[in-house]
This record gives C-alpha cells, sequence and structure tokens, in this order.
C-alpha cells in the first residue's frame, strides 16, 4: 500500500459529489420540502427522479440490486441529501438495501424502510418464519414498497426480516419534520428471514455513519443560510453580520459543521476498515451536540424571521431534531465512551490510535 | 472550509511507539514535575535529550542541523509529549515557530547559527510581541529599532513575554518607521545583550516565567535583523496563523484527565462516565481536525483560517475539561496539596483563563475567521 493510499481515507467519487449536488440543488427546494410537508405522504414524483438518476442505490453494490460505489459515496448523497433538508427515505432505503445484501437476501424494488435501529424499544422476533406484533415510528412504512426489519430469531441469531407492504397496517403519526413516521402492525406474517452476516453491531455502526452525514448536511446548511442571512439583513444601518456578537454564531456554526463533517468521514473511515466500534461512537456525540447547537445559534442569528414557516431556517432546524437521538438516547452512547475511555490505559492513546488497532483495553 | 480525513501512515505510527517507548524510559512517573501543555517546565537537560533523539527542529531542513520531517511527523512526537505533561517549557517556543519562522525567513547566517541549536535543544526562544500599549492591537507597537551604523539601537519595553528570563534569544518586533503596518521589523535578540533587563511578572499561579523586558540602547547587528526591513507584520501573521491548529490548543489539561480516567477506572459513577465520555468524543474529534491541518501544511496549502477555528473552539473546549474535572473532585483543589495531581488541577483552574488569551485572544480569532470566511 502506498503512503498515500494509507494516510488518506477513502474519498468520494468527484463525479458522483457533482452529480447529487447539482440533482439536489435543481430539484429540493424549500417549496418541494414543504409541499411534500403539508401533504405529509412521499413525493412520489422526486422520489421517481432521484431514481432515474440511481442515486437511491449509491453505495450498494452490484448484485444487491445498487450500482456499486463505496461507504465515502454514500456517505456524500446522505450529507448532499441533508443539505438540501430532502424530504425521501434515503437513509431508511440505502439502510434497508444494506441489511438485505448482508443478509444475502435478494434485491428488492424500492423505496424501502428499515426497522430495528432502535437500540431501546424491543422488537418482535421472528419465531419459525413468522413474524408478529407491533413496531412504533417506522418513517414512511404505508408508502415503502417493503421494511426491512432488522430483529433476531427464536435462536437469538441477528436476522433481517423482510416485510412487503401487504404484510402490516399503519397509523397516521408523522415527526416533528413532517414525515411519516407510522407505528406498523404485524399479524402472523410470514416473512423471508436472513441471517446477518458478522451480526448486527457492524450494521448499526454503518446506519449510525449514514445517519450523522444527513446531520452533518443539515448543520452545513445552518451554516450556510445562516451566513447569507446576516450579511443581508442591516439593522443600525449595517449587516447585522458585522456585530461582533452575532460573529459568534456565524463562527460557532461553521465550527459545527467542520466538526461534523469531518468527525463522520473519519467514522466511516474506520467502519470501512472493519473498525470504528469507538469512533462511530464518539462521532455520534459531537455530530448530535453540533447539530443541536447549531440549529440554536442559526435561529438566535436570524431573530423572529426564522422562527416563521415562511422562511426555510425551520425546515433545517425540526428535521435536526426529529433525526437527533432517533435510534438511541445520545446520553447512553456518550456513557458507552466514556466506559471505553475508563476501560483503556490511557486517554490520549485512546484518540490518537489508528482504528485497525482496534479498542485498546487495561 | 474543508478539513479532509486522514489517519496515520504505518511508518507514522512506528513513530508514535518509538516517542512513546523512549517517554516511558526518560520520564517515569514522579521523576518530573507535571506541566499542562506547552507551559510544561523548563529543563534543559530533557529538551537536549530530546533533540539528540531528532524529535526537535525535526521539520528544520537537514543542511541546517533539522531533520526534513513532515508537521504529522512534529505533531505526533509533540502529542506523545503534551500527554505525559512533560517538561517541554524550555524548547516549546523555538521548536514550534521561532525555527520555521527563521527556516522561512531567516539568512543562510542566521540559519547556520540558529537553527542546529534548535534542533539540537540547547537553544531557548521567547517571543517579544507584546506591549504594555499594545495587546491584541498588535500594529500598535512602539518600542523602536533606530537604524545606525552597522545595526539598529532599541528602545522601549516589552511585556507578557513568557519564557523569556530563561531563553537565549527574544526573537523581537519593532517599530522601524511610522506605517502602521509596513513599519514593523522582527529581529533575533540575544537575551543577554547589554542594556536588555529582564524581570519576571509574578503570574496568577505564582510562577515566574512571565517577564517584562526593558530596553535601553540596546544594539541589535543588522545581521540579526529577520527578513526585510518592514516585513515585520507579515512574517509575524503567518508565523501564528499555522500554529493554531496544533494538539496544544487541545491539550493542555491531558495530564489531568489522564489521572482523572485512571483514577476513576474502576467503578466510576455514572455522572463520572458521561462527563468523560462527553471529553473523550470531543477529544477524539480535534485530534482529527488537528491532523488534518497538519496534513495540509506538508501538502503545501495554508490553513489560516482552519487553524484559527480549531484553536477558538479548542481552547474553550480545554477549559471546560478542568471544570468538569474540578466538579467531580467535590472541595477546593489545594496548591499545597500532597497529591501531585491535585496540585496539578489546582494550576490548572488558575491558569486555564490564559488558554484562551495566548497566541490570539478568542476575540480577535473570531474576527479573523468571521473575515476569512466572507472572503473565501
Amino acid at each position: 500500500m502506498s503512503t498515500t493510499d494509507e494516510r488518506t481515507l477513502a474519498a468520494p467519487d468527484p463525479e458522483i459529489v457533482d452529480l447529487l449536488a447539482d440533482f439536489f440543488a435543481r430539484e429540493v427546494t424549500p417549496d418541494v420540502v414543504d409541499a411534500a410537508e403539508r401533504k405529509g405522504a412521499l413525493p412520489r414524483e422526486l422520489w421517481d427522479r432521484a431514481e432515474a438518476v440511481q442515486i437511491p442505490w449509491i453505495g450498494i453494490a452490484e448484485e444487491h440490486g445498487g450500482v456499486g460505489g463505496t461507504s465515502a459515496d454514500a456517505v456524500a448523497m446522505l450529507r448532499i441529501a441533508g443539505h438540501r433538508a430532502a424530504p425521501l427515505p434515503l437513509l431508511e432505503h440505502h439502510l434497508a438495501a444494506t441489511l438485505l445484501g448482508r443478509a444475502g437476501l435478494e434485491p428488492v424494488a424500492g423505496p424501502l424502510s428499515i426497522a430495528g435501529m432502535s437500540t431501546h424499544e424491543p422488537l418482535p422476533r421472528v419465531v419459525d418464519g413468522v413474524l408478529s406484533g407491533e413496531i412504533p415510528a417506522v418513517p414512511w412504512a404505508g408508502e415503502a414498497a417493503a421494511v426491512a426489519v432488522l430483529t433476531i430469531d427464536q435462536a437469538g441469531r441477528d436476522v433481517v426480516a423482510l416485510l412487503r407492504r401487504e404484510d402490516y397496517s399503519v397509523d397516521d403519526a408523522t415527526d416533528m419534520a413532517g414525515i411519516p413516521v407510522p407505528r406498523m402492525r404485524v399479524d402472523s406474517a410470514s416473512v423471508v428471514v436472513g441471517e446477518v452476516v458478522d451480526g448486527g453491531a457492524p450494521l448499526r455502526r454503518h446506519a449510525e455513519v449514514m445517519r450523522s452525514a444527513f446531520l452533518a448536511g443539515l448543520t452545513q446548511r445552518l451554516y450556510e443560510i445562516t451566513a447569507q442571512y446576516v450579511s443581508e439583513r442591516h439593522q443600525f444601518g449595517k449587516p447585522v453580520g458585522s456585530f461582533q456578537s452575532v460573529q459568534l454564531h456565524v463562527v460557532g456554526l461553521a465550527q459545527a459543521a467542520a466538526m461534523s463533517t469531518l468527525g463522520v468521514e473519519r467514522a466511516a473511515g474506520a467502519v470501512a476498515m472493519g473498525a470504528g466500534e469507538f469512533e462511530v461512537d464518539a462521532m455520534t456525540v459531537v455530530v448530535e451536540e453540533s447539530a443541536a447547537r447549531a440549529a440554536a445559534a442559526a435561529h438566535q442569528a436570524h431573530g423572529a424571521i426564522g422562527m416563521t414557516r415562511e422562511y426555510p431556517l425551520q425546515q433545517v432546524t425540526r428535521r435536526v431534531h426529529s433525526l437527533r437521538q432517533v435510534w438511541s438516547p445520545s446520553a447512553d452512547v456518550r456513557l458507552r465512551v466514556g466506559r471505553a475511555a475508563l476501560a483503556a490505559p490511557s486517554l490520549s492513546q485512546l484518540v490518537s490510535r489508528h482504528p485497525e488497532e482496534g479498542l485498546p483495553s487495561t | 472550509m474543508r478539513l479532509e480525513a486522514t489517519e496515520l501512515t504505518r511508518a507514522e505510527r512506528d513513530l508514535q511507539d518509538e516517542v512513546r517507548s523512549w517517554l516511558d524510559e526518560r520520564l517515569p512517573e514522579g521523576s518530573y514535575p507535571l506541566g499542562l501543555g506547552m507551559a510544561g517546565a523548563i529543563d534543559p537537560e530533557f529538551s537536549r535529550d530530546l533533540g539528540g533523539q531528532g524529535w526537535l527542529g525535526m521539520s528544520l531542513p537537514t543542511e541546517y542541523g533539522g531533520h526534513g520531517r513532515t508537521a504529522v511527523d512534529r505533531l505526533v512526537v509533540v502529542e506523545a509529549l503534551l500527554a505525559k505533561g512533560a517538561p517541554v517549557g524550555y524548547h516549546w517556543i523555538a521548536d514550534r515557530q521561532s525555527g520555521p519562522s527563521i527556516a522561512a525567513n531567516g539568512t543562510d547566517l542566521q540559519k547556520q547559527q540558529i537553527l542546529p541549536g534548535i534542533a539540537r535543544g540547547e537553544l531557548s526562544f521567547s517571543i517579544g510581541m507584546s506591549e504594555p500599549d499594545s495587546g491584541s492591537d498588535l500594529a500598535s507597537v512602539r518600542t523602536r529599532a533606530e537604524k545606525v551604523e552597522g545595526g539598529w539601537l532599541v528602545n522601549g519595553a516589552k511585556i507578557w513575554t513568557t519564557g523569556a528570563y530563561t531563553a537565549t534569544h527574544i526573537l523581537s518586533l519593532f517599530r522601524t518607521s511610522e506605517d502602521r503596518h509596513s513599519g514593523l521589523t522582527q529581529f533575533i535578540v540575544d537575551r543577554h545583550a547589554p542594556g536588555l533587563t529582564v524581570s519576571p511578572i509574578e503570574f496568577i499561579d505564582g510562577s515566574k516565567d512571565f517577564c517584562e523586558l526593558s530596553f535601553v540602547d540596546v544594539f541589535i547587528e543588522d545581521t540579526w535583523r529577520l527578513g526585510d526591513v518592514g516585513s515585520g507584520w507579515s512574517q509575524n501573521t503567518g508565523e501564528l496563523a499555522l500554529e493554531r491548529g496544533g494538539v496544544d490548543r487541545w491539550m493542555s489539561a491531558m495530564p489531568i484527565l489522564e489521572r482523572w480516567a485512571a483514577r476513576e477506572a474502576a467503578g466510576a459513577r455514572e455522572s463520572v462516565a458521561s462527563d468523560l465520555g462527553s471529553i473523550a468524543a470531543r477529544c477524539w474529534a480535534f485530534r482529527g481536525m488537528s491532523l488534518s491541518v497538519a496534513r495540509m501544511v506538508d501538502e503545501g496549502k495554508s490553513p489560516v483560517i482552519e487553524a484559527a477555528l480549531v484553536k477558538e473552539m479548542a481552547t474553550r473546549f480545554e477549559q471546560e475539561c478542568v471544570e468538569i474535572v474540578a466538579r467531580h473532585l467535590g472541595r477546593p483543589p489545594r496548591h499545597d496539596s500532597d497529591d501531585p495531581e491535585e496540585r496539578l488541577l489546582a494550576t490548572a483552574v488558575q491558569v486555564a483563563p490564559s488558554w484562551s488569551i495566548r497566541g490570539g485572544t478568542n476575540e480577535i480569532l473570531r474576527s479573523v475567521i468571521s473575515k476569512g470566511l466572507r472572503t473565501r
């Protein structure tokens, strides 16, 4: 391995990045986001246009129905989708397709959704190929073609169960960002089941990276909207961004965006190396804290206009709040990082080691 | 604004192992006074030993006694030193900024005479910038260097000059004409030059590394002018900017954190684990940012804004670390405690405010960042 390859974590394909930036800037305007929310449904035409250029299948291997590419490409896809607050099940679809692939199941046409990422809600188990019970808050479940459920079977193995749309009913719950998150009711459905290769833990790490990529994109957008606004809004005869107390918010936003984006890419690199146990948790803590602080700073710098539905800031901040802690309480993650630090012989060595070296312990 | 993800290469990890093993042997626990980051103890013997390993002046050119290594190699060494709270005080400024600055702006003679001594750990530098009336507004510097036959005659005062008492040289910024920015010139001043008086100023914790410098008709040969007359401001800005994103900006409290984590390892309360988790996660994130900035430097880029952005948030973080550990102690830390960890914490509580002041206050950094972001 050459020195350059070794030190540089996989970067996304620049052509893919260009395609994504172009697509989302053109197709996902604040009006599109608003319309999707008011309708409370999946903007099917937008999904079809994304699918026409294969965006939902970036980072999924060809034998699993995707178009190939690296996890860095998938990170870029979700970061850029997050940057435009895209009202599409891209995160869920990506994770479902990844999960089906890892379980060696046949690819399924999208849009797909995912259940079982939550670490604190018990899920129904698969018993003899049959799944029965309720699963709360499954994004887009009513409009998905199928839902991949990460659960365990009667032997306690990590498995994925594929629920077709006809296998479940849904209610009409929505989250803070206006995304449908219905409770699924499954009544003795015979499901296709596959054992997850390497178990559920690596998949959960992959999922945290992808969710955080979306959050990092939202955070970057908060910085951009705010920097733009404070340079245009005049008070006391000058742009409000020329006041130091307002600059403080803009600097904080730039810091949050830079720290999150870098953290996600490093954690993605660690996971790609087959590691990342510590890195993903550390990254999750940092990205969540950064996103929350960024949302607060963006609102404060905007003043009253940022609180209105006619101004697009709220589309981004509401998505930050609906995506934070969606699978596990950040307090739990922080505790896990702390326990890892307590178990390591040295804090500085823990944070400065190469991800390949695994988690040190005394 | 873009920080690229990077990790250490195999060779860099080997260096990391080598430095840590050497330090464990050279600095057994209890054999040296624990330091807080760059404010580590002054120990010329340790600095010479470190230089003997080839770990000082690492990025300086080999023809001047340097080692032609990278910014990342230096990061690896510095990180290991700061984690131990090593006595880095004697060589710190020379290694971090005076050496690279002289390598970039100095004459061949200056490089020959100074750089090998820096790489060997024999020379100690101090930075003569601030004056009683020039702190953040550095361009208002008034100490004058008057052109005379064969050199310059300096009169005036510098203040808050860390390490000047024990330094061998002071890299100073003097006024050579009335132009606000282009009237400033840098000089390499012999600490023992006749007419230069160095008086310690007692620091908040009772230490005496802070100094006041009085220049009365101090003669400096023109040979020791660094760079062109009038280029002091831009040289100085460049010097400051690239040193802002280093690990020293978030590792000041590391010796405290290490010991706190070790002491709590068995049966830590949940509140301790949670606070440590928040700290460890951010250490990991800042480490990635510092490494990314160092790689950019090695690629010939000039990550000025990135470095300022890191320093502004990293120094606030290290202050928060001290606050968190102090909160868990449950009583005021005593500077006269028998426990060296508690003494270190008592020092940290007192000196932590300086971390977001030295090397550019956070207020100045924010305006540097704001301006930089607007023009990108």
